[in-house]
């Protein structure tokens, strides 16, 4: 539907993907408000909304923890001095993919949506900042722009993806014409629902946009890259194997405890499926502020990655029960998670660690050295397999953000009006969440009118006196 | 005999003929009402039943906006019901059913007392039109009547044909004569697209024939309501009765049998037929597996024995009508009075009108009811009051009059026509609407009687009325927004209704919103019940109330879409809009676009294959 809400909608302005810094832009009424609700300025009490048009200020973005996110630059301009000519917000920010997914993500938490092609400008027409002589390249432009994305979506429709999606719509739409017939043709006394099917029946519909849903963050990984974060105790050999991963020498390697006192980041491509490996600083207590930072970035990243490689080192074995104990932790804390356990410094350990009570703790555990590229790599072999097994696996997976919204959007409506059964309200306002349900799904596979209930009612019911 | 000019010629006497003479003769238009037969004026034709759900909405807006339908519905009323009461307020659906007779005579006494109409009986067999433009009707007594405009309401009539078993008879209406050469004249001489419809309707018997002992008596409700807003009627203390009974295998079989001399199935029909109102051999034939359909018993008025079998419409020979219709529970001994029929008719597929019912090809001609692929009374009755009110406008060199998808069935009813046409008779559905919860019955007036004032329809009197009953809602509300009840006062009526006790005073708002607590159930408390009367709060009043109370997360989620799209509403496209320039749309939207000349965004939204880029390319050039 084309689009004349006066909400806010956020894109990134920069093309995706590492860059010294990119830009994300935000426009709508509510553009200063919402950005003024995550932004903590380097100035104290100072307010994004008192600021001029056009300037520009310093400080940093906090997510709803209120943990740090970025430090950035926020330019403010207002309407009707802005490009779309409505209040507008370009947030520079470092380039990272991983801080730019982080901030559009929580924006439109906080009441962005996502803008669709060449929205910001079509919005700048609107408001007739931008020259006439201009409106036929911007017609083309909106065709063409719709003809890439047309594309893009011709590719879901014909996977799975769609087929998933219309069987839902078509279940759906069984339903909402159920009660509709029951409303439409009540005159004639007809009773076609049992109300405690149709219950099930939501719930079931419910769980399956859930799987739906869920899968994104999978979807995501294909397209996103998988994280995988290396912990573990100081100068266990993390930066070793995390150099032997990327093949340069990004962490400074020593064997001082706490050298690596940041979070590293490094990028590979195994079979097709994008990998992000972060080196964390090694966990021990330790009051150098530096490192306290560290390591509650350690805990941060843990949280966010779908792998978490756990290393020790094999050569020293005092600290079998310690490492027993992180593991269960490790695992009683990130249930879902894949933990991969790697013995290290298999040349110079004396193989005297107990690795059964290890192995009962964890699928995958590596004997290896770090400074072996050959035994780093079957890691790496058996991490990527993992994946790629389990994408061929997984029959649907969403991949687009658009997707996943409309998805979470049609999920809440069929809760509602699950909600609305078990409260026994009426028909005609379950129909509501219903109609709406299948307006989302609708934006991913095309529309579903009140003619095609109609068609549907009529096809399958004997109606009418 | 005739004015020099008439301002409109009405060419139909049926409920949108009536409808359409009211409405434009009530706004000032010197009007005449031409039919081939004035006895037959606001005849029912099918069945003597007004309203139902979603009809009965529209007929509340006909009332609402200034129309008679519900007035005389009211006044003929044999027996009332409220339908879906136990349903959301979106479905409560008023119907009533009516006597015949009252019904077309009081239709033809509000007629008559009009004084700017003029009737007369005679038969249109052509039109006058020069340089594609409206100037006048010729008769069969072959008069020519000047008109600056004319509204066709030609209902089944226009080459009409009528199968009863293999007798085939040309007529517009049993024992009525078809009218012949306006389809022609149009088709052949201005390329106006025509096509073919069928309906039917069911066999009418002696009550005193039927066995009512072995049927379910349908009664009308203990409070019976009424359609109209402002115009006072008897009220009703006593009602008739239906009676429900059901077809069973016997009667399939029969009807299976000799589906092969159906004139539907031995392909004699060629006109399509609406689904969700089959004849009976078409339920038989397309759901064997049901074993029994339903048969409604209705009775045709006060003071006669005839008895209309609703659920029967047929086109068999009368023979096996009889046949089958005895073997149904209750019919043992059945006499028929009338057999059912089905009849053929030509009708104008209604993408070739303008938002104001208008041809697009011949100005200031109009089209409304049946002719434009319709069915039923109140379709056609709210068609005819707007193509009344806007034929008027258009003379008169005012503002058509449109009602939005967002504020009337009859907005939807028109907007669905106009942008879809339609290919088999189109009814009114609740969920055609997609704001089925503001276009209730309860609110038709506050939805619409001020555009009816506005366009002359809806005299100051009864605007004084809407406004006093606004005023008293409003206060209603926000006393149940202010004040509050007290734990040991409501926690009885809230244990008895099994809804959880409170334990710290409570807003009414509050407790009224549970879905389980009904405003009769806390309206005795002392304290409200005075405040209550003190300020007369009737009944319309507190239903009002309540159900704004009770439903306002949907009310608001509804009037929050639908003020996304009347942005698109807004935006106007030019009626000269050249769309075959733009070279970004594609060549099928450019075709569908230049057809349809929607007015707005949101009218080419829902022509179909319009896609949104296709939308934003027009505003695009809209704004140069």
């Amino acid at each position: 539907m084309l689009d004349l809400n006066d909400d806010t909608i956020v894109a990134l302005a920069t093309p995706i993907g590492t860059s010294a810094i990119s830009v994300i832009r935000i426009s709508g009424k509510n553009s200063i408000s919402i950005v003024e609700n995550i932004f903590i300025p380097v100035k104290q009490g100072k307010k994004l909304k008192n600021q001029s048009t056009h300037t520009i200020h310093l400080g940093y973005l906090v997510e709803e923890d209120k943990d740090l996110l970025d430090q950035v630059l926020i330019s403010i301009f207002k309407s009707p001095f802005s490009y779309t000519g409505e209040n507008m917000i370009e947030i520079s920010c470092h380039g990272s993919y991983y801080i730019q997914q982080k901030i559009l993500q929580l924006l439109i938490r906080k009441g962005t949506r996502l803008a669709r092609p060449g929205e910001f400008t079509f919005r700048a027409f609107l408001n007739n900042k931008i020259d006439l002589s201009q409106a036929e390249a911007i017609a083309d432009l909106i065709l063409s722009e719709n003809k890439v994305h047309h594309g893009i979506s011709l590719q879901q429709i014909k996977g799975k993806l769609s087929d998933n999606i219309k069987n839902l719509s078509k279940e759906l739409l069984n339903f909402v014409s159920l009660l509709e017939l029951e409303l439409d043709f009540s005159e004639d006394n007809l009773m076609f629902s049992n109300r405690k099917e149709l219950i099930l029946f939501l719930k079931k519909l419910g769980n399956t946009l859930k799987d739906l849903i869920e899968s994104f963050s999978l979807g995501n990984a294909i397209k996103k890259g998988i994280n995988v974060v290396i912990v573990g105790e100081s100068n266990v050999g993390k930066s070793t194997f995390f150099n032997q991963v990327i093949q340069e020498d990004r962490s400074i390697i020593s064997h001082m405890k706490g050298t690596t006192r940041d979070c590293i980041e490094g990028e590979i491509v195994l079979n097709g499926i994008l990998f992000h490996f972060f080196d964390t600083a090694g966990m021990r207590n330790t009051l150098n502020p530096i490192e306290v930072i560290g390591i509650k970035k350690a805990i941060k990243k843990m949280k966010e990655s779908q792998v978490i490689l756990y290393i020790f080192d094999s050569s020293k074995k005092k600290k079998n029960k310690k490492i027993v104990n992180d593991i269960k932790n490790i695992k009683k804390k990130y249930p879902l998670k894949d933990l991969f356990v790697i013995a290290n410094k298999s040349d110079l350990s004396c193989c005297l660690h107990n690795f059964d009570k290890i192995k009962s703790k964890t699928d995958f555990l590596f004997e290896i050295s770090a400074k072996n590229q050959k035994e780093v790599k079957k890691i790496l072999d058996t991490l990527s397999k993992l994946f790629f097994d389990r994408l061929k696996k997984k029959k649907i997976i969403i991949t687009q953000n658009r997707h996943y919204e409309s998805l979470k959007l049609s999920l809440k409506e069929v809760l509602l009006a699950y909600d609305a059964l078990k409260k026994e309200l009426s028909e005609d306002l379950v129909s509501i969440h219903i109609r709406e349900a299948l307006r989302y799904l609708g934006e991913i596979t095309g529309e579903i009118t009140n003619e095609d209930i109609l068609k549907n009612i009529f096809s399958k019911f004997c109606i009418g006196k | 005999m005739f004015l020099n000019i008439y301002d409109i010629i009405v060419v139909g006497g049926g409920h949108s003929g009536m409808e359409a003479s009211l409405a434009s003769s009530n706004m000032g238009s010197r009007t005449l009402l031409i039919t081939t037969n004035l006895q037959t004026i606001g005849q029912m034709s099918c069945n003597p039943a007004v309203g139902g759900i979603a009809k009965g909405q529209i007929v509340r807006e006909i009332d609402a906006l200034g129309g008679y339908s519900g007035f005389v519905s009211d006044y003929s009323t044999i027996q009332f019901r409220m339908l879906n009461k136990s349903k959301g307020p979106a479905m409560w659906s008023p119907r009533a059913q009516c006597d015949r007779k009252l019904f077309s005579y009081y239709w033809r006494f509000l007629l008559e007392k009009n004084i700017r109409l003029d009737l007369y009986q005679d038969t249109v067999t052509s039109l006058i039109i020069e340089k594609n433009r409206i100037k006048g009707v010729k008769t069969f007594l072959g008069l020519e009547i000047k008109g600056k405009s004319v509204i066709l309401t030609n209902g089944t009539f226009l080459n009409g044909k009528i199968h009863i078993g293999g007798k085939k008879i040309n007529g517009g209406r049993i024992a009525e004569q078809e009218v012949r050469g306006i389809t022609e004249q149009l088709t052949k001489n201005f390329g106006i697209k025509s096509g073919r419809m069928k309906t039917g309707t069911s066999p009418r018997v002696d009550g005193r024939s039927l066995n009512y002992k072995k049927m379910k008596p349908q009664y009308g409700d203990e409070h019976p309501r009424k359609f109209s807003f402002f115009h006072k009627t008897k009220k009703l203390t006593k009602q008739k009765k239906c009676y429900i009974t059901y077809t069973n295998q016997e009667v399939h079989n029969l009807i299976h049998n000799n589906l092969d001399i159906s004139p539907i199935f031995s392909g004699s029909i060629q006109g399509i037929s609406p689904r969700y109102c089959p004849s009976i051999e078409e339920k038989v034939y397309k759901f064997p597996d049901r074993e029994q359909h339903p048969i409604f018993v209705e009775p045709e008025g006060w003071n006669t024995v005839e008895v209309y079998i609703n659920g029967f419409s047929t086109s068999f020979s009368e023979k096996i009508q009889y046949q089958s219709l005895k073997k149904i529970s209750g019919f043992e001994k059945v006499k028929i009075l009338r057999p059912g029929y089905a009849i053929e008719y030509d009708y104008f597929p209604p993408d070739q009108l303008k938002p104001n019912l208008e041809s697009k090809f011949i100005e200031n001609l109009f089209f409304a009811g049946q002719i434009n692929g319709t069915t039923g009374y109140e379709e056609a009755a709210a068609q005819g009051l707007l193509a009344g009110i806007n034929a008027h406008l258009k003379i008169f060199e005012k503002d058509p009059f449109i009602l939005k998808r967002n504020q009337a069935y009859i907005g939807v009813l028109i907007d669905d026509l106009i942008t879809k046409g339609t290919k088999e008779p189109y009814r009114m559905f609740t969920s055609r609407a997609e704001y089925r919860m503001l276009l209730r019955q309860d609110n038709a007036d506050i939805r619409l009687t001020p555009m009816g004032y506005n366009i002359g329809l809806i005299s100051e009197e009864n605007m004084n009325i809407l406004n006093n009953k606004k005023l008293k809602v409003k206060k209603c509300i926000s006393l149940f927004k202010n004040e509050s009840l007290k734990p040991e006062v409501i926690n009885p009526v809230l244990e008895k209704n099994k809804s959880p006790i409170i334990y710290s005073n409570k807003k009414i708002k509050s407790i009224l919103s549970r879905s389980e607590i009904d405003i009769k159930d806390i309206i005795s408390i002392p304290f409200l019940e005075k405040e209550i009367k003190k300020n007369n709060f009737n009944q319309e009043i507190l239903e009002q109330v309540s159900i704004n109370i009770k439903y306002k997360g949907y009310i608001d989620k509804e009037k929050e879409n639908a003020k996304k799209l009347l942005k698109l509403e807004n935006l106007k496209i030019p009626n000269n809009f050249d769309y075959k320039k733009i070279k970004s749309l594609s060549l099928e939207a450019r075709e569908k676009l230049d057809y349809y000349r929607p007015i707005s965004l949101a009218q080419a939204s829902r022509i179909s294959g319009i896609s949104p880029s296709d939308l934003s390319i027009i505003l695009i050039y809209m704004r140069r």
